[in-house]
């Protein structure tokens, strides 16, 4: 799809004559006079590019003349700010890409255009790492799973929260995640369920549910079923037949109304195997039922029946007021409860009575606000929050507020406040501890830091080297970690689209959402296992062993029986790696057959992170998109494709690695023949050379040091919240040299949470 | 951090606050909001200047992918329903098709590739939006959220945004461009899209304020503690925000617009009462797996929400810009956006033709149900602007201008539809939108890359 789009015919040649198209809004006056002779790069820019680019009518808005004056130092040197180094960034890349100058113009010495490289690379190297955005909205995931960690459940809620909008591939971006009156009202409906979820109110009990629709109960005399309720004109009864789990109290439940006439109100008298009767009103007209309970004893476990009786018939058909004539019985529903007993204590209530906040029954609501506060909003809430909190808290529960009641308040309103929903950093350049416990664990585990990470903080051990670095490793063999494959991987690999999609049922009968499901459990816990046992990120593409559940086994035409759980098998090493992964190649694929541009693409993009350059404008549109072509006349296709230049520059490189990986079909299963003819699997590289196969890919990739450097970028965009730019150069680059030649997927991530930028300490010497 | 440019809700909100008008269902028809003097001046809803006449409404209903253009547009000498929108007939006397129209800034201007990211953004703002795959984004304020500013306080909810694709999970979504560009049409302020909800029934419980089995006294409690919740959480905001550098104060003020919008809208449902059972609608629990259904879906509840006077502002989106969504209840096992690129092959331009057929005839629905609720003299679609239109005109050229546009309803009287509506090339699509802003009562000397009314309405 993506790759589709890059093909831009409307847009004419005229297009490079107007580069980077950015307005500025300020302007910082005239250029300052030169205090040293420019340098090679500088005069070849003013030379070359001052014609179209100065003064109020500059093309594509972008005025150089004004830029160089901000942004070039007293030594001559360029400073750039934010904005100006991007301008300066996308410059360089259509100077390089051949962009700029436009055809029409005279082109660029070789020399010039090293010196504009340098002048402006050495620019960008200068100029300061940004910290990461120091005000973040947690995701819809980051939402899901700190609740889960603090309340120990599953907010239902969370699925209303508006989706996460992605950028630069992942969906942490602190820009992209917007706070709106959608997002603010979600977090009310998600903090009034986790609050009635994890609190049990004083006097609630517990006890087995047995309900009685109108379809279920036994009906008497004048009882008469009417859709789903049970209504009796004159005397009659509904009977429940319930078994008792052994002898205890039982909670007998009735929901009636009645057509209500005469003097009295509709009155039922319920019994218990005929005994313990017990009368009641009921006052309701026909279309609002309301509950009646009544707790009774028994003795013994087994058969017994309950029952309801309408006692009070009442008709006067000479009543002057037609709706006064005649008083019916309506019942809706029965249930019985019990045994009753105390209700088991929620997770959450658990965790409060080891903490000490809660004794035989009796919520402590001030320590338990504080551990609640402490928990959601990640470090010490001040007692003075604690007690303004609590008194609203009061104040709005007026005479009901039990402890109970307050702490469900508490909760509620704890959610609903932007400290729990913003991450938010008083000096993002200068984190304290609690600031770096939160940016680890949404780093690592997409969660709240948890008591031991914020003790840390509290301690001040997180901000030594060793505490941190303890720290970290701690949080990586931790369960919670498995975050990081769950999110970051599926993003980094992009199979997370594989949810959107739908192969072709007529081609793939057996690929349904289960299959599918299953695929990115493989990917996800292949990832996982490769970071937990400390293995080479080279395992990443070569292994010997996998993950498959039975429905997934036989899509790979491996024999198997039954439908056996996810589990760990052992494989070849030919079989094994991502590559051969049935989420990455269906993910890459079109719905009806494979796109060898996809693969290739998907493999510039996603391992190497060396996204092809979109195609010049005007060079039409590949024809390769037969659904119904066969693997051989794609290939045909392509060649023909490649034959034009303005095509070659890019497809060799595409094409070449995606043709290789031909063997594999659009669902991910091995396949030697397509519509008739054999499989050619066969790839020629834009240097002439010839890879064979998925082999052929696995052994171009393992070892490039792109590939980890790709990692490393994209971790660091995933854990800073905000895209890298020229001042992350260095520190990418220090990373990537010092993780060597076959680094542990581990040791990478534990690498990207010691960055100076992500911890707040000042950058080491550019070397 | 790069220095935000904003024209944010509050001052907006501060508007509305000071104007918390009765919902017309109460029988207030001729609220005058004063809006924000930053935003336009405003003057009464000109659909509800009389009593008893029925409130101006407006929605844009987007189509992805752009069409094929042949089957769609009209050419110049025919006045004839062309083939695509045929599934239209019934209704012909209700809309006018309108040629010519375009979004410039939905062009390349030198930023490249990425005219689906682009032109969804451009869509409803005509702005040429910022090249940036995720940091900084920006584009402008769209017109329904103008609109929705002036006229939004009369409602409990100012606009409604609504979509039948959720927002892409992974990867680029088109060329540099952030996805958030794709999956957006209506933009709050110019570095934030509005959140746009995809699930039938989170919207349904949302507009009603209802929750299944609640008995009157629970939900008495429930309100009277949200109150009180968010009453705790404007002060607890305006704590944290002393602690915190004004720099970094946005989403801050956000939040606390909202908690204000959220509190507002309490106010408002609570004296209009709704009973769920007046909806007319009944919403399953899940998202149909037939895509049909739920377009159709998604039109009843945008026709509640006017009907019931929730909103007078929506937008809708059949897809995501870019979408390649298959369709296997047509017979299409390809992707949508793929099937655009059909380079000429006449078997996929058939595949496009029968899914813009489709989308007309779900539109068609939409337009059925507004006209067969009565409101006062006339119909819900006499009361309305609704704007059906793509903003790519050729989804295998990728060209801005003369776009695929239809407006159907009579915007209160203002409006005469029927025929075809010729204007002259590259007219910017903003004049439209000016020219709907009129029957919304909104007067604005400009909007977007606007010229000038769009004549001929």
């Amino acid at each position: 799809m993506k790759y589709r789009s890059t093909y831009d015919r409307s847009v004419t040649l005229g297009l490079a004559c107007c580069c980077c198209r950015l307005i500025f809004g300020v302007s910082l006056g005239a250029c300052p006079e030169a205090i040293v002779a420019d340098s090679e790069g500088i005069r070849a820019l003013r030379e070359s590019c001052l014609d179209c680019h100065e003064g109020p009518k500059a093309k594509a808005d972008l005025d150089l003349a004004l830029l160089l004056g901000r942004a070039l130092d007293v030594g001559g040197s360029l400073r750039p700010s934010g904005d100006d180094a991007r301008t300066l960034r996308q410059m360089l890349g259509r100077i390089r890409r051949g962009e700029m100058p436009p055809a029409s113009e005279t082109p660029l010495t070789r020399e010039a255009r090293e010196a504009i490289a340098l002048v402006i690379d050495s620019g960008a190297a200068a100029s300061a790492q940004e910290p990461p955005p120091a005000v973040r909205r947690l995701n819809r995931q980051e939402i899901a799973r700190s609740l889960r960690d603090v309340f120990f459940l599953d907010a239902q809620r969370v699925n209303a929260l508006p989706d996460d909008e992605v950028g630069e591939g992942f969906d942490t971006l602190a820009d992209l995640a917007v706070v709106n009156e959608l997002v603010v009202e979600r977090l009310l409906e998600i903090g009034e369920e986790v609050a009635e979820r994890s609190v049990a109110l004083e006097g609630a009990e517990s006890g087995a549910v047995q309900t009685f629709g109108a379809q279920e109960l036994i009906l008497t005399r004048s009882a008469r079923r009417g859709g789903s309720i049970v209504s009796m004109h004159s005397a009659g009864s509904v009977q429940a037949n319930f078994i008792a789990g052994g002898a205890g109290e039982y909670r007998l439940r009735v929901r009636a109304c009645g057509q209500q006439a005469g003097a009295d109100p509709v009155r039922l008298r319920s019994t218990i195997d005929g005994k313990v009767p017990r009368t009641f009103d009921v006052p309701g007209g026909p279309d609002s039922p309301q509950w009646f309970d009544s707790v009774v004893a028994l003795d013994t476990a087994g058969s017994h029946v309950a029952e309801f009786e309408f006692i009070n018939d009442y008709y006067s058909p000479k009543d002057p007021k037609p709706s006064n004539r005649d008083r019916n019985a309506i019942v809706w529903q029965v249930e019985i409860v019990g045994p009753l007993g105390p209700p088991v204590p929620t997770e959450f209530e658990r965790f409060l009575q080891r903490n000490g906040a809660m004794a035989n029954g009796r919520i402590e609501v001030s320590a338990a606000t504080a551990l609640t506060l402490r928990a959601l909003w990640r470090r010490d809430p001040s007692a003075e929050t604690c007690e303004l909190l609590l008194r609203d808290a009061r104040g709005a529960c007026g005479d009901a507020a039990t402890p109970a009641r307050t702490l469900r308040y508490v909760i509620t309103a704890g959610i609903v406040s932007p400290n729990f929903a913003l991450r938010s950093e008083a000096d993002a350049a200068h984190p304290d501890g609690y600031d770096l416990a939160t940016r680890l664990s949404y780093f690592l585990w997409s969660s709240c830091p948890d008591d031991e990470l914020l003790d840390a903080a509290e301690e001040g051990t997180l901000l030594t080297e060793e505490g941190y670095l303890q720290q970290v490793e701690r949080m990586m063999l931790d369960p919670r970690a498995s975050a990081l494959s769950e999110r970051f991987v599926a993003q980094w690999l992009q199979v997370d689209r594989l949810r959107g999609m739908q192969p072709d049922p007529a081609r793939f009968p057996t690929v349904n959402g289960q299959l599918v499901q299953s695929m990115l459990a493989q990917t996800n816990l292949y990832v996982d296992a490769i970071v937990r046992e400390g293995r080479s990120v080279w395992e990443l593409l070569e292994s010997n062993f996998t993950f498959v559940d039975g429905p997934l086994a036989r899509h790979y035409g491996m024999e198997w029986r039954g439908d056996e759980p996810m589990q760990r098998v052992a494989i070849s090493a030919a079989a094994s790696g991502v590559l051969r992964h049935a989420s990455v190649l269906t993910a890459t694929s079109h719905p009806t057959r494979t796109s060898p541009v996809r693969r290739g693409k998907w493999i510039l993009e996603a391992l190497l992170d060396r996204p092809p350059p979109p195609p010049p404008p005007g060079v039409g549109v590949l024809g390769e998109n037969e659904a119904s072509a066969s693997a051989a006349s794609v290939r045909e296709m392509l060649a023909l494709h490649r034959s034009k230049s303005d095509c070659a520059v890019c497809h060799d490189a595409l094409d070449g690695m995606g043709l290789a990986l031909e063997g594999l079909d659009a669902v991910g299963r091995v396949r030697t023949v397509d519509g008739g003819s054999a499989i050619d699997e066969s790839g020629t590289l834009p240097d002439g050379s010839v890879i064979l196969g998925t082999e052929g890919v696995r052994q171009l990739l393992i070892g490039e040091r792109s590939f980890i450097r790709g990692l490393v970028r994209k971790l660091m965009v995933y854990s800073l919240g905000r895209g890298t730019n020229d001042g992350d150069e260095s520190s990418i680059e220090l990373m990537v040299d010092s993780l060597g030649e076959a680094p542990t997927l581990r040791a990478i991530v534990v690498k990207v949470a010691q960055v100076p930028v992500f911890r707040g300490l000042p950058s080491r010497s550019l070397q | 951090m790069y220095p935000r440019s904003r024209i944010t809700r509050r001052t907006v909100l501060q508007g509305m606050a000071a104007s918390i008008a009765l919902p017309w269902l109460e029988g207030m028809t001729s609220a005058v909001e004063t809006g924000s003097g930053i935003i336009g001046s405003t003057a009464a809803a000109a659909g509800a200047s009389s009593a008893l006449a029925s409130p101006a409404r407006m929605a844009f209903v987007f189509i992805p992918n752009g069409v094929h253009a042949p089957d769609w547009i009209p050419a110049v000498d025919s006045l004839a329903l062309t083939p695509s929108l045929r599934p239209l007939a019934a209704h012909r006397s209700e809309f006018t098709v309108i040629t010519g129209l375009a979004h410039a800034n939905a062009d390349a201007m030198g930023d490249g590739p990425g005219d689906h990211a682009r032109s969804a953004a451009c869509f409803l703002t005509g702005a040429h939006p910022r090249k940036t795959a995720g940091e900084d984004i920006h584009a402008g304020v769209s017109v329904d959220q103008v609109a929705a500013r002036a006229v939004g306080a009369s409602t409990p909810f100012a606009s409604l945004e609504l979509g039948c694709e959720g927002s892409s999970r992974s990867g680029d979504c088109d060329s540099g461009y952030s996805c958030a560009y794709s999956s957006n049409i209506s933009w709050d302020a110019p570095d934030a899209p509005r959140s746009k909800q995809i699930h039938p029934r989170h919207v349904f419980e949302r507009l009603l304020g209802q929750r299944d089995g609640e008995s009157s006294t629970d939900r008495a409690r429930r309100i009277a503690q949200r109150r009180s919740v968010l009453d705790t959480v404007s002060s607890n905001i305006h704590r944290l925000k002393r602690a915190i550098s004004h720099r970094d104060h946005d989403r801050f003020d956000d939040y606390l617009e909202s908690v204000r919008a959220i509190e507002r809208r309490i106010e408002m449902t609570e004296r209009m009462r709704l009973d769920p059972s007046e909806s007319g609608v009944s919403i399953p629990s899940e998202i149909p797996q037939d895509y049909g259904e739920y377009l159709r879906l998604m039109s009843d509840l945008l026709v509640m929400s006017f009907r019931l006077d929730l909103t007078r502002v929506g937008t809708l989106m059949y897809g995501n810009e870019g979408s390649n969504r298959s369709y296997p209840s047509l017979g299409i096992a390809d992707g949508h956006h793929h099937l655009t690129h059909h380079g000429g092959d006449a078997a996929k331009i058939a595949s496009v033709r029968r899914i813009n057929e489709f989308q007309t005839e779900s539109f068609a629905y939409l337009l059925g149900q507004l006209r067969a609720h009565r409101e006062g003299e006339g119909t819900l679609l006499d009361s309305s602007a609704i704007v059906f239109a793509a903003a790519i005109s050729d989804g295998d050229r990728h060209n801005h201008e003369n776009l695929p546009v239809l407006l159907a309803g009579r915007g209160g009287g203002q409006l005469t539809p029927g025929g075809v509506l010729r204007t002259h090339e590259r007219t910017p699509m903003c004049n439209l939108y000016l020219s709907m802003l009129e029957t919304m009562g909104v007067q604005r000397p400009r909007f977007g890359d606007s010229t000038g009314m769009l004549q001929g309405l």
